[in-house]
């Protein structure tokens, strides 16, 4: 028992009180039994079965010291981060998180001076009042409040096993991978990819080229039937170049010397920035694929300037940077080209709706819109990653000569294609169809509140679609109240040379 | 009667890197205000035991470097290694024990440390914690001790958001404050550092070229000062680069700072660069990336030198053209740099530990 502790804990409910608070940070204090017997300078009731945080009583301390208070109110939260705050705002505070007006006892530490004048508030803490009514604080010279209650996370004792190899394969493919691992990295470019236009459209032709002109490089492209299997993690392990685009996805391994180039890269998401104060308290689990994932690649390519600045501000990301889309500076020019139109065949005054979906499966039944609107628009569609689409007569998925297509369109219907950024710099109207990407953003958060910056409304079936539409050919400015959107998403997509491709190959083979 | 025995634990203690070198101005402060202080390092450096010193103890606790794969040999080494800390820490009374990477503490946690009481520090950012494995190692090793120890107010805010309720934080203190100031004249844009991906002197050397290729700061020459896993990068890069000269690291940056005109500090992660830190004590103003809290501490938001989006050659290349071709603003962010440094001084940092002594004795 120290003689002049700074803290008396008064223990009213009797027990044995040798080792009780035995594990507290702060040494200088007491255990006693009753308000009376106690010497420290602060006291603090607790009932024998309560289990403060290690670091709870030095806290409080030193913030009363700090803020020169006649009490002291808090959960767990360092000293020096206090509030000092009137009791009609402590009442607000709420440190139990009820929004009641009462505080549990053991989160206040008073002055012994300051108490000894309260004898009612002393006689019900006697008594194992286990929680004050904030009114009976009023007269307090200040309350210092450091409220916020912080819970360590659990941490993990021991490495999970499935990831002590750096393979997210199991059996086979880990083995594969694992064997690979032993052998010298291979001239080999390996694309693995699901969709993404980057490199859908561009970088196999730029690829073939550059095969016959280094016929001594393999190229491997992984079918989708083939991920994660043992081929796949061959290749992987062996290839020196990894060109992937599904980023977070797939958690692919890298090897040393490996160089991963990332094809596209649209959404700006929360998860790679360091200046998102949330990150720290995500678990584990979530956080780490996401940053370590980041964290292999050496050369990313961006659809927007907004995505360049966070993957150039995370902490996690050492590569290079290119900001570059796929059509960019093609769309604007064709968009000006008074001849666009006649060169796909169509005619002047027909209206052109454009249907871009993430992929084949994410498109819903449109039959009901071509039904209807088939007559008046034509209706042409495309997927991100080529998928062939189950279309109604009147409606035709287009492949080729898309910065034109994209050029005519009058009004986008999409799900969050890659096209919306495209289509978006041309400032006309947007219509999210059940974006599936958009509850992506929405789970995991995004830099931009997206809702609110899309040009247009965000719907949940055709039938919203039709309405809509329907109201439009009425009346144009239907869609008017997103026309002040259409600016500020067009600087969002920031403008492009639009040779994303070209430049990921020419940064990726030196050329 | 506070106990006067304090000992700083560090993962080696001959390195001439930022946390040794605060380790050592530690000890020696602390010795010369009367603490009784060892210091020991976990494993030697290769061959080197260079520090050796009469003012406080120095002690290490391996002879040879651990193994890099688990098995036999590192167990009985790390028993070794433990048994001798254990002797360390019984030969006199408890006092306080400092560690300065979370590794030494996790050797210090294997000891049996009643009636000690513990401080851990980590010598960079939360960010920097979190790309690699160090912020569940920290969360680990450090939730329980006395204090643990940021470089900053921000960092240590985050610390505890991410779980840690015992986080302060102290800056490290400069090593000694220069007597003289840098020469105003000098037309030297001086890299000081590890040549390593983190601090990113690749990125420096495209602004240098973005530079020369805008045919700017022609009378400017350009010196890196460092080794690392990057030198042959570097002198690749500097074939075809006018003025740029690549030499060897100095035991005293003031040698170096003296004849500096801007401080380039590209990183990619740091915590309170020392480097920085001394540049600025010398008047020399600096560019330097946005890439922790300490780093925008520093330069106090930008009083003391220009702050540059991380990881990007031209704005590299911009931050540098604008402080080289304004005379006044040099000689103005250096000067107010100097007057910002004197909070970093030796003697007041000192205070802050003993102050820090205090409370964890308490």
């Amino acid at each position: 028992m120290n003689v002049n502790p700074d803290v008396s804990i008064i223990v009213t409910s009797g027990g044995d009180l040798a080792g009780l608070f035995a594990n507290q940070t702060l040494r200088s204090l007491e255990v006693v039994s009753e308000f009376e017997a106690a010497a420290g300078t602060w006291v603090l009731f607790a009932p024998e079965y309560a289990a403060l945080e290690r670091h709870i009583v030095k806290n409080l301390l030193l913030a009363a010291e700090l803020a020169d208070a006649d009490i002291a109110v808090g959960a767990v939260r360092p000293y020096w981060l206090p509030t000092t705050v009137s009791v009609e705002d402590l009442s607000e505070l709420s440190v139990g998180g009820d929004h009641s007006a009462e505080i549990p006892s053991t989160h206040v530490m008073f002055n012994r001076e300051w108490l000894s004048a309260q004898t009612l508030l002393v006689t019900a803490l006697s008594n194992g009042l286990d929680r004050i009514q904030v009114s009976a604080l009023h007269e307090a010279k200040i309350i210092v409040a450091i409220a916020q209650e912080v819970i360590a996370p659990k941490v993990r004792k021991t490495p999970n096993p499935k990831n002590a190899k750096g393979s997210p394969f199991k059996n086979l493919p880990a083995l594969a991978f694992y064997l690979a691992k032993l052998m010298p990295l291979k001239n080999e470019v390996l694309f693995d990819v699901e969709g993404g236009r980057a490199v859908d459209s561009e970088l196999p032709i730029l690829a073939s080229r550059w095969r016959v002109e280094h016929p001594k490089v393999h190229q491997h492209w992984v079918a989708v039937k083939n991920r994660n299997s043992f081929t796949h993690a061959w290749h992987l392990g062996r290839a020196r170049w990894l060109v992937v685009n599904e980023v977070f996805r797939n958690r692919l391994p890298k090897r040393e010397g490996q160089i991963m180039v990332v094809a596209a890269c649209s959404m700006p998401l929360l998860r790679v920035g360091r200046d998102n104060p949330d990150w720290v308290l995500q678990p584990t689990s979530e956080r780490r694929p996401a940053w370590s994932q980041v964290g292999r690649w050496d050369l990313a390519c961006v659809a927007s300037p907004l995505n360049e600045q966070i993957l150039r501000s995370s902490t996690a990301f050492m590569g290079d940077v290119i900001h570059a889309s796929i059509f960019g500076d093609a769309v604007t020019a064709a968009a000006s080209d008074p001849h666009t139109k006649a060169q796909l065949a169509l005619r002047l005054e027909r209206p052109v709706l454009l249907l871009a979906f993430f992929t084949a499966q994410s498109a819903p039944d449109l039959t009901a819109l071509a039904d209807s609107l088939h007559d008046t628009f034509r209706i042409v569609a495309v997927t991100d990653d080529g998928s062939r689409l189950q279309l109604p007569e009147g409606i035709s998925q287009v492949t080729q000569d898309l910065a034109k297509w994209l050029a005519v369109s009058d009004l986008l219907i999409t799900d969050w294609s890659v096209l919306t950024l495209e289509f978006g710099r041309l400032q006309r109207p947007i219509i999210a169809l059940q974006p599936h990407r958009v509850d992506v953003v929405r789970r995991r958060g995004s830099y931009v509140d997206l809702m609110s910056v899309l040009p247009g409304p965000v719907v949940q079936s055709v039938s919203d679609v039709l309405s809509l539409l329907q109201e439009w050919l009425k009346d144009p400015d239907s869609l008017a109240l997103f026309k002040d959107r259409r600016e500020s998403f067009a600087a969002l997509a920031g403008s492009t040379s639009g040779d994303a491709a070209k430049r990921i190959w020419s940064m990726m083979v030196g050329e | 009667m506070m106990s006067k025995r304090i000992v700083l634990l560090a993962n080696n203690i001959d390195e001439l890197g930022g946390a040794q070198r605060v380790v050592q101005v530690l000890a020696g402060g602390l010795a010369s205000r009367g603490f009784d202080v060892t210091i020991v390092g976990v494993e030697p450096l290769g061959d080197r035991t260079a520090h050796v010193s009469n003012a406080y103890q120095v002690e290490r606790l391996l002879e040879t470097t651990y193994p890099k794969e688990p098995g036999t040999e590192l167990d009985v080494l790390r028993a070794g290694a433990l048994r001798k800390l254990q002797a360390i820490l019984d030969s006199g009374e408890p006092g306080v024990i400092v560690t300065a990477q979370v590794w030494a503490m996790e050797h210090a946690l294997d000891c049996d440390l009643v009636g000690w009481r513990t401080v851990g520090q980590f010598h960079s950012s939360i960010e920097a914690a979190a790309f690699g494995k160090d912020l569940d190692r920290i969360l680990r090793a450090y939730r329980d001790v006395d204090q643990f120890l940021a470089l900053t107010s921000v960092d240590a805010a985050r610390f505890t958001q991410a779980g840690l309720n015992n986080a302060s934080w102290l800056p490290n203190p400069l090593a000694q404050w220069p007597s003289e100031v840098a020469n105003p004249y000098s037309r030297t844009i001086t890299y000081l550092g590890r040549l390593s991906a983190e601090k990113a002197p690749m990125t420096l050397m495209q602004a240098w070229r973005i530079i020369c290729e805008q045919e700017r700061l022609g009378d400017w020459n350009l010196d890196i000062i460092g080794s690392g896993p990057h030198d042959v990068q570097i002198q690749a890069a500097m074939i075809d680069l006018p003025r740029v000269k690549l030499l060897p690291p100095l035991a005293d940056p003031y040698v170096a700072l003296k004849e500096t005109g801007i401080l380039a500090v590209p990183s990619l992660i740091e915590g309170l660069p020392l480097v920085l830190m001394e540049a600025l004590a010398s008047g020399v103003s600096a560019v330097a990336s946005d890439c922790s809290a300490g780093v925008r501490e520093l330069l106090d938001e930008g009083r003391c030198g220009l702050l540059v989006n991380r990881g990007d050659a031209a704005d590299l290349a911009r931050g540098l053209c604008e402080l080289a071709e304004n005379d006044d603003l040099r000689a103005r962010l250096g000067r107010q740099g100097r007057e910002h440094m004197l909070s970093y001084e030796r003697e007041r940092i000192l205070d802050q530990w003993e102050q820090l002594f205090e409370n964890v004795n308490r």
